[in-house]
């Protein structure tokens, strides 16, 4: 049995401001270049685990972290069963629909029926498509979304961006947005309960944090 | 020949004999703690009409459940996948006249075509009861206190019963006036504690400034009593005041109890907000991120049977506590034949009147019908779980002699059979008594 707390975090975009929060509270002991996955902080009492971001989920939902730090785009293409109580604000993106240029010019989505679509959030997809009664076939990717249209792999994509300059480098064009994302602190929802005290606080210090850094 | 691996449909499992052991060990220590408070146990069809299952269940549920078509009339069959609803049709017409409070327990599968995850299988085993006809927080209280005995019956330590009121927060809706699709919004956001999006919502909504703040503090409204007291700040309509003043009342004697330490409020916690009308509570352990019991008061139930009459009840998941059991590393004992009797005579005749003799007294006994050597036979046995092996024929024993092993406590002696004939408790501790030898 453990004591104390584990905190599972992102590896990728959200690690280092979720690293510098942490840093302001005081904990310490984490090496993000190291190829160690799980490091300690004696003085909190916490551990912290360096995940892929979409497999952070999984873990503070199974009880293998009280805690994480993961994209709200993860949460609402997941929708794992946890408590999601702070929004960290940092890590700001959207998750837009892109077509090329080419057929922008010529496009009408109003009569949009039936679109092949690539992407790596096929429910949150699946789910923006049937709500406005079209049928969507879904190309299910790992990365570089942007390369399927210019191989004709798919027409479209469905992906997050930041500044667009990634959309713009591959001749892709903005066509909707569908939601945005920042990063969440979601939490176990057995750990909510029995480790209440220490969940509280930690969550009360980032929020006192976040506060005073804005 | 190659075994033939049958596909299981999905969420169908099969509990192998040292599972069905554990899982009838849980339910049988539970049975046990209802039995002790004086329920009675109550067993109902596995398969009924849809449409009466359907009169009783959540949307939700409903839409969960498994049907087939009734070959005699042509109507829809559903699985059951809820057994309140069925007992409380039983008790609406069956048992009406009864005395009340009527006290029920079961121990029972349900079906429901759900993804299968955190122990959930789509059958899975609930133990629970039922009590009927108690309006007063009292009848809470019992099933709390029975479900915190539950929980240290299986062994558990680290839990915590999550208590809530949805009057708390229906009365807020109220005075909000939020139509369905903002209170679906704001249910969602609350389930979740997501204070970011309730806040995006309060301000659309843009309610009264006093229930504004209450509804964005309930996601905080949560932990020791010290919630009641900030909680009655944000109550100024007469259904949330009247939430909070049964919530008091049921922590109030909770603690008479000695049991306030083991229950945090929690007035955000809305996920039995359609199937309880009153206070309802979820019990959590640690390291296990879904509630392996729950409960509440669903007064509205009976009437929808055509008998008003106020209930509370609660249920364990039964997979889920053998799997945080495990998790916690709880000892469960593994029954085994208390006798092996291996026989190396033609006759076996002592094999026969030992096994009869043991068997009559109430202990378990296998005999070994496989011709093999003693080596082997003790190894089957052992991992049996045998406690004791009786030998008889063995090349080291006279005849009329057994040589008997005690597989638990190790040692072996050499005992007469017609010894072990005339008293067997005397030469194994146990036999004739309750329980295992």
């Amino acid at each position: 049995m453990k004591n104390g707390l584990t905190l599972a975090l992102p590896k990728g975009r959200l690690l280092d401001p979720a690293l510098d929060l942490l840093r302001e509270l005081g904990v310490s002991g984490i090496d993000p270049d190291s190829r160690k996955l799980i490091f300690r902080d004696a003085g909190h009492d916490l551990e912290i685990l360096l995940l892929k971001p979409a497999d952070v989920p999984a873990y503070v939902t199974y009880g293998a972290a009280d805690l994480g730090v993961v994209g709200k785009d993860i949460l609402l293409e997941q929708e794992p069963d946890v408590y999601e109580p702070l929004d960290l604000g940092f890590g700001f993106c959207r998750l837009v629909v892109a077509e090329p240029r080419a057929l922008w010019e010529r496009d009408d989505p109003a009569k949009w029926s039936w679109v092949r679509v690539a992407t790596k959030y096929p429910r949150l997809t699946e789910a923006y498509f049937s709500a406005r009664g079209i049928q969507v076939e879904i190309v299910r990717l790992d990365g570089s979304i942007e390369l399927a249209p210019l191989v004709g792999l798919a027409d479209r994509i469905v992906d997050l961006v930041q500044s667009g300059e990634t959309l713009r480098a591959n001749g892709l064009v903005e066509v909707a947005e569908i939601t945005r994302s920042t990063a969440r602190v979601i939490v176990n929802r057995a750990s909510m309960k029995t480790e209440h005290g220490a969940v509280t606080q930690l969550i009360d210090d980032m929020r006192a944090r976040l506060g005073a850094s804005r | 020949m190659k075994p033939v691996h049958s596909q299981l449909p999905k969420g169908a499992r099969i509990y192998l004999p040292d599972e069905a052991a554990r899982k009838r060990y849980v339910e049988g220590r539970l049975l046990d703690v209802f039995a002790r408070w004086g329920y009675r146990e109550i067993v109902t069809p596995t398969f009924e009409f849809a449409d009466v299952l359907a009169m009783g269940t959540d949307l939700g549920v409903q839409e969960s459940m498994f049907k087939f078509v009734d070959r005699e009339t042509g109507r829809m069959l559903a699985l059951r996948a809820d057994i309140t609803p069925q007992i409380a049709r039983v008790v609406a017409t069956r048992l009406r006249d009864e005395p009340k409070p009527v006290r029920l327990a079961y121990v029972t599968n349900v079906f429901r075509h759900d993804e299968p995850q955190m122990s959930h299988y789509r059958e899975f085993y609930q133990a629970g009861v039922e009590l009927i006809g108690l309006e007063k927080p009292e009848a809470e209280v019992e099933v709390i206190a029975m479900t915190i005995e539950g929980l240290r019956a299986l062994g558990l330590d680290r839990f915590q019963i999550d208590l809530g009121h949805p009057d708390f927060f229906r009365g807020l809706l109220e005075e909000a006036s939020a139509d369905t699709a903002r209170h679906r919004a704001l249910r969602d956001a609350l389930a979740r504690k997501d204070a970011s999006t309730l806040e995006r919502l309060v301000r659309e909504l843009s309610p009264p400034p006093h229930v504004a703040e209450a509804l964005l503090a309930l996601p905080t409204l949560f932990g020791r009593e010290i919630v009641l007291e900030r909680a009655g700040r944000y109550a100024q309509n007469p259904r949330s005041t009247r939430a909070l003043a049964n919530l008091a009342e049921v922590y109030r004697l909770l603690r008479i109890y000695g049991l306030a330490d083991s229950v945090l409020l929690d007035l955000g916690e809305v996920r039995g907000f359609d199937y309880y009308s009153g206070l309802y509570f979820e019990a959590y352990v640690s390291g296990f991120g879904a509630a392996l019991a729950g409960g509440g008061r669903y007064d509205d139930m009976l009437g929808r049977f055509g008998y008003d009459c106020p209930a509370v009840g609660f249920a364990f998941d039964i997979a889920r506590a053998l799997a945080i059991m495990e998790h916690q590393q709880v000892p469960v004992e593994l029954p085994g034949p208390d006798f092996f009797i291996i026989d190396f005579t033609a006759e076996k005749t002592a094999a026969l009147s030992l096994a009869r003799r043991l068997r009559d007294l109430g202990a378990s006994v296998a005999r070994d019908i496989i011709s093999r050597g003693l080596e082997e036979s003790v190894e089957y046995a052992r991992a049996q779980r045998v406690h004791h092996v009786l030998v008889a024929g063995s090349p080291r024993t006279a005849a009329g002699e057994l040589l008997t092993l005690d597989l638990r406590r190790g040692g072996e002696r050499t005992l007469t059979v017609a010894e072990v004939l005339a008293d067997p408790a005397k030469c194994f501790e146990g036999v004739g008594g309750a329980g295992h030898v």
